[in-house]
């Protein structure tokens, strides 16, 4: 597992490394799992924010942390 | 034989209209009596809403890559039961009300004269006596004036439970900048078929353009980012400008349909997922989640001709 910190939050997640890998991605924002999932097109997606995908695993976690409340509070 | 109603744009509703509509809405606010698995009846179109998105179809699919509201072919016709719940719903507060429509693209040629002015300033639905305006960045993006000043959203978990009350937020144009445009909108247009395997967000056709996937986001998921705030989340029915924006998408295919003398949907069992299994609740003979097992439950058929739903739109 990967970890790290933003808006002081721990964010701790697992991506496979097959560069062609499609499904979902262990995330977890501080222990509270985040329902994630890598795509086809190599984007992320997640069902909290479910009108954007997102370049990176890190942009998405970044937002979900900003915009969802059930993990800003 | 039930009467035809007319769902009009917003710039044509009279100011009394208006009223009704907002009066309609705060009354299924606080009506905690026959709410079904909310707090309040509104809040069930929220807990509906984030729970269907939450479910994955198809074998193949996660929820994220097509689910029984969204991603995928289904979208169209689940917004309309959707809308038609929360109309009919809206009806038993205040008998005369129906849906109005926001029709965005005609917002995104608005142009304020003085630059220091917004030019969402001069759209008719954000204002005082109907949506209110936009979030204060100064207090955390929560909307601060017109009738939803002091509204509470409810916030889901992970699984799609009821977790905690926030207050109702808009950022307008942070995130992306500018609506959908006519363009935009004749450009879904060009499509003459509906969806295509694997009817997700990848698939070509008019129902995933007009949903917003194709070089998105555009068209009815750029209006979400736009707004941004609560509109943002998978509970965006927490935002009552989800209804008016929502009504124009359907809108925009029900004018398809006239123009093509079809509804254009795949006949039944041919929506399949990509290890051959038939998707459950996409099929036109499928009855629409989650209200499968009610008496008025409604099949996705059910959902193509949307005259026989006892609706027109003002032209």
């Amino acid at each position: 597992m990967k970890s790290r910190i933003y808006n002081n939050k721990e964010i701790s997640y697992s991506i496979p490394e097959d560069p062609n890998y499609v499904g979902k991605i262990d995330l977890e924002i501080e222990h509270k799992h985040v329902h994630a999932l890598r795509l086809i097109d190599g984007t992320y997606a997640t069902h909290f924010l479910p009108y954007l995908h997102y370049d990176s695993i890190e942009e998405l976690t970044n937002e979900v942390i900003d915009k969802v409340p059930f993990y800003r509070s | 034989m039930q009467d035809t109603i007319i769902r009009k744009n917003v710039k044509s509703l009279s100011a009394n209209e208006k009223q009704h509509f907002i009066d309609a809405v705060k009354a299924l606010k606080l009506n905690t009596k026959e709410s079904r698995i909310a707090d309040n009846k509104y809040d069930d179109y929220v807990l509906w809403h984030a729970q269907t998105m939450m479910i994955a179809a198809g074998s193949d699919a996660d929820a994220d890559m097509r689910n029984l509201a969204h991603r995928g072919t289904i979208f169209l016709p689940w917004h309309r039961e959707f809308l038609r719940r929360f109309e009919l719903d809206l009806q038993k507060e205040i008998p005369d009300v129906t849906l109005p429509y926001w029709d965005w693209a005609a917002d995104a040629g608005l142009r304020s004269p003085d630059p220091e002015i917004p030019s969402w300033t001069l759209s008719p639905i954000w204002t005082e006596d109907f949506m209110g305006g936009n979030g204060d960045p100064n207090n955390d993006n929560i909307v601060g004036n017109g009738p939803f000043k002091d509204w509470i959203t409810q916030e889901v978990d992970d699984h799609g439970k009821p977790s905690l009350k926030d207050r109702l937020r808009r950022d307008f144009g942070n995130i992306i900048r500018t609506l959908p445009t006519q363009i935009d909108v004749y450009n879904a247009f060009s499509f003459d078929f509906f969806d295509t395997a694997y009817w997700d967000v990848f698939s070509k056709g008019f129902s995933n353009a007009l949903e917003g996937w194709i070089n998105g986001p555009q068209l009815h998921n750029r209006v979400h980012v736009w707004v941004g705030g609560s509109m943002l989340l998978n509970t965006s029915p927490n935002d009552p400008v989800f209804f008016v924006n929502h009504c124009n998408v359907d809108r925009i295919w029900a004018l398809w349909q006239d123009l093509r003398f079809n509804f254009g949907y795949p006949s039944d069992g041919t929506i399949r997922d990509r290890n051959g299994q038939r998707i459950n609740h996409y099929n036109i003979n499928d009855k629409i989640n989650p209200w499968q097992n009610e008496p008025d439950s409604k099949t996705v058929g059910d959902m193509l001709d949307y005259r026989k739903l006892g609706y027109r739109y003002e032209r």
